[in-house]
């Protein structure tokens, strides 16, 4: 074998290695499946715990949920290019009112689901390294729906940066509903509907008339 | 399986084609919104003055298992529309699928009360004949707001004969039947169309845009718009804090 043979077989026993060696060093996927899972499972559990009443249940998963979503990053990606009409105190504010709003959001959802079981399917990696993590409810009357999780690694940490329910994003909904409302009223208009939900508490007390 | 006669395809994508060109202008997904609006209003006003009244009455009364065996019987009358769509798409290993699904269900289901398929382990699908002109190829077209039928896109209106041939419950049109149907479904999203409406800066542009993603989705089948969707989840620009980066918009 001529020498620069070797060198090129060298080189290409070195690619191999990298190649392989690169998932199994990191793999984000693998990450932001497993960080997604500890948080279903704390969900689960505050869920299942005897004896706990729904608006006890609807604030740990309110605290659960402020640990594992960016709620800042979701606010910029809510409003995207009207971002830039808040001044700096609005955008404080905003990110504030929203976080309220989309955590009491999905507590009070998330509370109903006693006792439906949460698959997870798999992780994809997209485009612009965000990771994908595919769930879905097992049993009773949602059986089936699809809930994914976008993440993205910040500071370190995945977080979920939106959630895409049988294919209806939440930062997509969000952002046609109050491109709207801006539109018609400028970003002061939005910071009044949005705090007037909060405080009308319309997502936090829901009716008491449900059954059991 | 030849799929369609070669023909029928093309006049029905014609059809689909001609009816999107005749409107899809450049305002967006919903030009006729003012319309839309006040046919979406007309909606809410007979949901609450009469259907929910209705549904939560039927709630009340109604068993949870017995509201779903009534939801699974209607499902299953579905079946055979979405085995002529997965006929139509070419979807074989659906196809088989939903045969299975169909056959089991009507039997050891008892006529569809029980969904004996999902609990073998047989994969559910819906396939109707929007989503296969939107695998043809055929856009969604406008969105439109119809009298008590709803939030439709256009190839979706177009592609309705067609479902409502191949919907078995259409054939023998009980009256009743539908009236069962559709106060059965309605009560049992009591509780998430009330808190939808609760949670809605503006109801109306949530449930259009939760409508078109639902129908864009349901033509992918979950296959991921990565590309497109990437300009969605992009700060960058909004994190240059201070760089006066000129606006696109004035």
């Amino acid at each position: 074998m001529r020498s620069h043979e070797k060198a090129g077989l060298a080189a290409l026993i070195a690619a191999l290695v990298l190649f392989a060696a690169g998932p199994v060093l990191a793999d984000p996927q693998t990450d932001a499946r497993a960080a997604m899972q500890g948080t279903i499972d704390d969900v689960l559990e505050a869920l299942r715990t005897p004896g706990s009443d729904e608006p006890t249940r609807r604030g740990q998963i309110e605290a659960i949920a402020k640990q594992r979503f960016d709620f800042s990053t979701m606010s910029k990606l809510v409003l995207k290019r009207d971002w830039k009409r808040f001044a700096p105190t609005e955008q404080k504010e905003f990110v504030s009112e929203f976080t309220e709003y989309l955590s009491a959001s999905y507590g009070t959802r998330i509370s109903r689901y006693a006792n439906e079981q949460v698959a997870t399917l798999g992780a994809r990696a997209e485009v612009n390294h965000d990771v994908t993590v595919q769930t879905a409810i097992k049993g009773g009357q949602f059986d089936g729906a699809t809930i994914d999780y976008r993440m993205r690694l910040l500071t370190g940490k995945w977080q979920v940066i939106d959630v895409v329910i049988e294919g209806i994003s939440l930062v997509s909904n969000f952002r046609s509903q109050f491109a709207d409302v801006i539109a018609k009223g400028g970003p002061q208009e939005l910071l009044k509907r949005i705090k007037a939900k909060n405080e009308a508490g319309s997502v936090d007390a829901p009716t008491t008339e449900k059954k059991g | 399986m030849p799929p369609l006669p070669q023909q029928l395809r093309t006049v029905l994508l014609l059809a689909a084609v001609v009816a999107l060109a005749a409107c899809s202008t450049a305002s967006g997904p919903d030009p006729w919104r003012r319309t839309n609006e006040k046919v979406f209003r007309f909606n809410e006003g007979f949901d609450k003055g009469l259907l929910e009244p209705v549904a939560g009455g039927w709630d009340a009364v109604a068993p949870g298992f017995f509201q779903r065996m009534i939801a699974n019987f209607f499902v299953n009358l579905t079946v055979p529309r979405t085995l002529v769509n997965d006929m139509l798409q070419g979807r074989a290993v659906e196809l088989h699928q939903d045969f299975f699904r169909l056959a089991v269900n009507t039997t050891f289901g008892i006529a569809g009360l029980f969904d004996v398929a999902s609990a073998t382990g047989i994969p559910k699908h819906e396939e109707d004949f929007g989503q296969t002109l939107g695998r043809w190829g055929a856009g969604a077209g406008p969105y439109v707001v119809l009298p008590l039928a709803g939030p439709h896109n256009v190839r979706d209106l177009v592609a309705a004969p067609f479902d409502v041939a191949t919907n078995p419950t259409t054939w023998v049109n009980v009256f009743g039947a539908s009236i069962v149907r559709v106060v059965n479904t309605r009560a049992r999203y009591l509780e998430e169309i009330d808190q939808a409406r609760e949670d809605a800066v503006d109801y109306y542009v949530f449930v259009r845009d939760a409508y078109l993603s639902r129908r864009e989705r349901a033509v992918r089948d979950g296959a991921a718009a990565a590309a497109t969707d990437d300009d969605l989840y992009d700060v960058d620009e909004l994190d240059q804090e201070g760089a006066e980066t000129p606006d696109a918009q004035p």
